[in-house]
């Protein structure tokens, strides 16, 4: 724990009462394992002769599972019984007692790889299941009120933001299909996939498109999710979770955006200009936390239109992009100057140097600085600031 | 000092019966034989005082002058502030003619000014002025319509009446049009009986009817929530007679400077938090980014000093305590109290683990500090802050330099102060400040009753009148004043036996020493309304009124030449009665220093900041504003006889700390082998019990009834 030493813990650990306490719990423990595998054992006998497993024999292995997991959310092996027993079950009430334990298990350990994915697994069961006819979005809401209260007590549990993007996916699905029924399909797989990555496998991979963007469900979903992400950073800015799932916000929040003919280039410089200003406050209020450096880095990649085909010829895209990111150059080399031992901010410079590099590989501009010089000088100077990765620097080299 | 003790050694040999031989008392039930400590006024530094030398075994007798707890520290309801004004007012008159100088001759008693803190108290102003307010333009007022605002008003005087031409539109009523419908009374109809202005409505209808619902305080305080109060609170058991919520915002008062608004227009000042922490620096638009990078840079160093500072204080502790305690215990505390500190800093202000603590700046800093430069020229040249973001680090920040003597604020000053407010932020709440529910009165009253606990003797309406020596110039006697009850009823004069008196620096003020002295205005307004909107509404309610305005000195409209204070409470603190009917109320206190002077600037001042900071929403229903000198510290450690102790008032502080200093110090005068506000035995058994119980372990719990449905 925080404020303990810990000679201090382990000498209480010495301690005769204690240790006898622990040990005696440690004995517990593997007594109670111990008959776990043989039941388990036993009933993979059984139903290989017979067909199925009295139920209450179920329940009874299901509460056993249920208290040591209390104890101790870790063992996957635990929720792996507990997940083949409810695999075949057609209980209709699995959910909530299911959710019941994990909520348990994770304000036990709010960092327990098995209880996360248990809750996930469960929802993707319940969610797959086209016999249970509830409103399954109410559910799925009151999923994201808990991450929020989660994430309140520690704004950087990435466990839960994972789980939170899972949980978006899963509303979008849901959303996108018109009576509300989750049919079993992802339908628009690719963009589910932009929000909660490869965190679920999808029973049926049919690359198809949806027009979501005239959806007022997700609409409203993803925008409050863009405002939660800006909450969260508000809150504390070394916040890598938050970043990154604002990255993955972006490319959507756009799309919504752009779909009754706006220009989206315009569109797309001005959420790069109020990114860089949320960047520019926080790499100033503190220059060696790297978060937002790496945010930036994302953030110009993604609006340069020489790294989009369909945008590399617009030339009023490409001198729009230079004059924001030649302004924002100034800026970071502003602060470069007066940080002189900070080597995010030479990283920084030469994140929009290589970039800029890409636009005068593509097209010429007036008067425009040398930009291979100016990048590889940087590099230069970060060999000498930041030996350790002295190696890394040369490789980068153009 | 070393004779008090030896008395103190020989009572605690002697037996039971010898002590109760010794304790006879009068017929008021006041010891014969005399007291420890006589103690004068109960305001909180008399008070936290009072329940440390009751907690030691001292024999105490506490007085006031007053019917009331907490002398210039008390709440009143409104209620019973009209009988405080006009108490004050009688007293005003009737000493105007008491002797010229109360400064001590050696050989002679000591007359007292008979009134605790009270005596350069000045009633300034006292609003009934709701009552006679005057229609005007955009006036929101009841008609028998219902409730409008006035949007035209013309009169016309004939040469024998008034005619009076009034527009109104209703504002809770909508036509089709989406428009208010608009009424017109015309003529010279007696229209005070059709037309009532909305805040007279509010004065007469809420405020006189829930009169008691009103909780004021003389002298509004808080407490910083990491710091000498807080510890003392928690030492003692203290705080279990209290409760306390944190303050929700630091605001400033001020233009906004930031580079994009600049261009836009006049810029008038305006409500902004002030960036305290590294949340409030990234999120706030009072700041370009480099001035961000400069307070950042500057908030770090102070963050560092902090931190070598108390590591410094904390070995020195230990040095001191190492005769009377265990030694290894004080070394675990230094260790753990500095972890914690960080620990709350990390949130704050701590850097990223990569970076290193610039050691540089420390030296930098510690040089200014031998040199005894001053804060605002330290800020200047050594972190090229500009003026704008020097006033924001010395008023809201430091929340120093008070009086107009800016220039002799020093570094230590400045970073002493500023290490207070950063060392606190991130305990509790969103800022560094705790207030007491009910008010901060509440304080003052909970460590007399405490002290009381001890067995401490109080005595309310009876002052102390003089004090008398013996032939060898030692401390003998203190005179009470009578009071009657009624008729029948009443008790005279008395003198009482005591080896030590404790008194206010003002009881003992000399009247022709007051040429520099400095004057404390305050005013204590109602509002209609919530004066501050919240920006966050993730934990707090928007309308909750918990908040601290700074208004630095030069504001253009305002026009104070010294920082005003500011801080709005609402029912939130159960200081004002709950919204009802659409009516709710803030109460808005504010205080400013001024050189004493016969003119009411100061009081002009404060009325024109209460009018700019209710702004068009809100507006003061009604108002005391009263002012005393402060207490010039040098001045009143002129020397005294031994047993006469004096003790400093907290002033314009915002936060009651300083009163636990001074307390702390009279304290290790009187009795200087003691552990100051300790935790009586009682209450530390019940915490180790409370403790114990707690250890009942979850898990034990859960394997037993495991193993048992296992049937193993």
């Amino acid at each position: 724990m925080h404020g303990q030493k810990r000679a201090e813990y382990k000498a209480r650990l010495r301690d005769p009462v204690v240790s006898k306490k622990l040990e005696q719990k440690a004995q517990q423990w593997n007594t109670l394992t111990q008959t776990l595998l043989q039941k388990r054992k036993t009933k993979l006998e059984i139903t290989s002769e017979e067909e199925t497993l009295p139920t209450e024999k179920v329940a009874e292995t299901l509460a056993l599972t249920e208290k040591l997991l209390t104890v101790n959310p870790d063992p996957s092996y635990l929720w792996n019984i507990r997940r083949e027993l409810l695999h075949d079950t057609d209980n209709q009430e699995f959910l909530k007692q299911e959710q019941i334990l994990t909520q348990t298990a994770l304000s036990n350990n709010p960092k327990a790889y098995g209880a996360w994915f248990h809750r996930k697994w469960c929802i993707q069961k319940y969610c797959n299941d086209e016999t249970i006819e509830n409103d399954k979005t109410i559910m799925l809401h009151a999923e994201l009120i808990l991450c929020s209260e989660f994430l309140r007590l520690d704004e950087r549990n990435f466990h839960c933001w994972n789980y939170r993007r899972f949980i978006v996916g899963v509303l979008m699905e849901l959303y996108a299909c018109k009576d509300g029924m989750y049919n079993g399909e992802w339908i628009w797989k690719q963009n589910a996939d932009i929000i909660f990555g490869a965190q679920m496998h999808s029973r049926n991979k049919r690359e198809a498109s949806v027009d979501y963007t005239n959806n007022v469900d997700i609409q409203e979903l993803i925008e409050s999710e863009w405002n939660f992400t800006l909450e969260k950073i508000e809150q504390n800015f070394s916040n890598g979770s938050a970043f990154h799932y604002r990255s993955k916000l972006l490319p959507i929040m756009l799309n919504l955006k752009t779909c009754d003919n706006v220009d989206v280039w315009e569109c797309k410089v001005e959420y790069l200009q109020q990114e860089l200003e949320l960047i520019r406050n926080a790499v100033f209020t503190e220059p060696d936390d790297q978060t937002a450096w790496w945010y930036l880095r994302f953030i110009i990649t993604w609006a340069n239109p020489c790294n989009h085909k369909d945008e590399q010829e617009n030339k009023e895209a490409i001198d729009m992009f230079h004059k924001t990111l030649f302004e924002e150059w100034n800026t970071i080399q502003e602060l470069a100057e007066s940080e002189e031992h900070c080597k995010w901010a030479l990283l920084g410079l030469h994140m929009i140097s290589s970039e800029m590099l890409k636009l005068q590989d593509a097209h010429s501009f007036e008067g425009d600085v040398d930009w291979h010089d100016v990048s590889n000088d940087y590099l230069e100077r970060l060999k000498q600031l930041d030996v350790d990765r002295l190696a890394r620097y040369e490789s980068i080299k153009m | 000092m070393s004779s008090n003790q030896k008395d103190e050694n020989e009572t605690s040999g002697v037996s039971e019966e010898k002590i109760e031989e010794e304790e006879q008392v009068d017929e008021e039930g006041l010891l014969i034989n005399g007291y420890d400590v006589v103690i004068c006024g109960t305001g909180l530094t008399q008070s936290i005082l009072a329940a440390a030398l009751a907690r030691v075994g001292k024999k105490i007798l506490h007085c006031d002058s007053n019917d009331f707890y907490g002398d210039l520290d008390a709440v009143l309801g409104l209620d019973s502030i009209d009988d405080w004004i006009n108490n004050v007012q009688t007293r005003n008159g009737s000493t105007e003619d008491t002797q010229e100088s109360d400064c001590y001759v050696e050989g002679e008693d000591l007359i007292l000014e008979p009134s605790e803190s009270y005596s350069s108290l000045r009633i300034d102003s006292v609003s009934d002025s709701i009552l006679t307010i005057e229609l005007g333009i955009n006036m929101k007022v009841i008609t028998t319509y219902g409730f409008g605002t006035i949007v035209e008003l013309s009169s016309s005087k004939d040469i024998e009446s008034e005619n009076i031409n009034i527009t109104i539109q209703l504002d809770h009523w909508k036509m089709a049009d989406g428009k208010s419908p608009l009424v017109y009374f015309k003529g010279k109809s007696n229209y005070e009986s059709e037309i009532i202005p909305f805040d007279k409505y509010v004065y007469e209808e809420h405020v006189q009817r829930k009169k008691r619902s009103f909780a004021l305080d003389l002298s509004p305080a808080l407490l910083y929530a990491n710091g000498e109060a807080v510890d003392g609170l928690i030492n003692s058991g203290v705080s279990e007679y209290c409760e306390f919520k944190s303050i929700i915002g630091l605001h400033l008062f001020m233009k906004n400077q930031s580079s994009k608004l600049k261009s836009k227009g006049p810029s008038v000042s305006s409500l902004s938090k002030v960036p305290c922490s590294k949340r409030d620096v990234f999120q706030t638009k009072l700041l370009s980014p480099m001035d961000k990078r400069r307070l950042m840079k500057f908030l770090q160093t102070a963050s560092d000093y902090a931190v070598a500072k108390s590591t410094k204080e904390f070995h020195s502790v230990k040095t001191k305590g190492d005769n009377k305690d265990d030694p290894d215990l004080d070394n675990e505390e230094v260790v753990t109290s500095l972890n914690e500190r960080q620990l709350q800093q990390g949130r704050s202000l701590y850097r990223p683990q990569n970076k290193s603590v610039a050691t540089t700046d420390l030296e930098d800093l510690q040089t200014c500090i031998n040199e005894n430069m001053s804060f605002e020229s330290y800020l200047k040249s050594k972190h090229s802050l500009s003026d704008h973001m020097m006033k924001i680090v010395i008023h809201a920040m430091a929340m120093g330099a008070c009086n107009d003597k800016q220039s002799s604020y020093t570094v230590k000053e400045g970073m002493d102060d500023l290490c207070k407010h950063l060392q606190a932020l991130g305990r509790y709440g969103g800022t560094a400040f705790l207030a007491t529910l009910y008010g901060s009165g509440e304080l003052s009253q909970a460590f007399c009753r405490s002290a009381a606990v001890h067995g401490g003797t109080y005595l309310l309406r009876r002052g102390a009148n003089s004090i008398k020596f013996d032939s060898t110039g030692n401390l003998s006697t203190v005179k009470l004043s009578g009071y009657e009850y009624d008729e029948s009823f009443s008790f005279p004069e008395k003198e009482l036996k005591t080896k030590n008196v404790v008194l206010p620096a003002q009881m003992l003020k000399s009247k022709e020493n007051t040429s520099n002295a400095l004057r404390l205005h305050r005013r204590i307004c109602v509002i209609r309304g919530k004066l501050v909107k919240n920006e966050s509404s993730d934990l707090f309610s928007e309308t909750e009124q918990r908040n601290i305005i700074i208004v630095p000195p030069g504001d253009d409209i305002i026009g104070n030449k010294n920082v005003i204070h500011g801080l709005v409470l609402d029912e939130s603190m159960n200081v004002a009665p709950t919204p009802f009917g659409g009516v709710s109320f803030s109460i808005l206190y504010l205080s400013m220093l001024q050189e004493d002077s016969k003119d009411d600037s100061g009081t002009s001042t404060l009325a024109e900041a209460s009018t700019i900071l209710c702004g068009e929403d809100c507006s003061e229903i009604c108002h005391i504003a009263f002012s005393h000198l402060v207490d010039n510290a040098i001045e009143s450690y002129h020397s005294y006889p031994e047993g006469v102790h004096l003790s400093i008032s907290r002033g314009m502080s915002f936060t009651v700390d300083s009163s636990f200093v001074e307390a702390r110090r009279i304290f290790d005068s009187i009795c200087p082998n003691e552990n100051f506000l300790k935790l009586s035995s009682a209450m530390d058994e019940l915490i180790k019990e409370r403790k114990i119980s707690e250890e009942e372990d979850e898990e034990v719990r859960m394997l037993k009834s495991a193993m048992e449905m296992a049937n193993i």
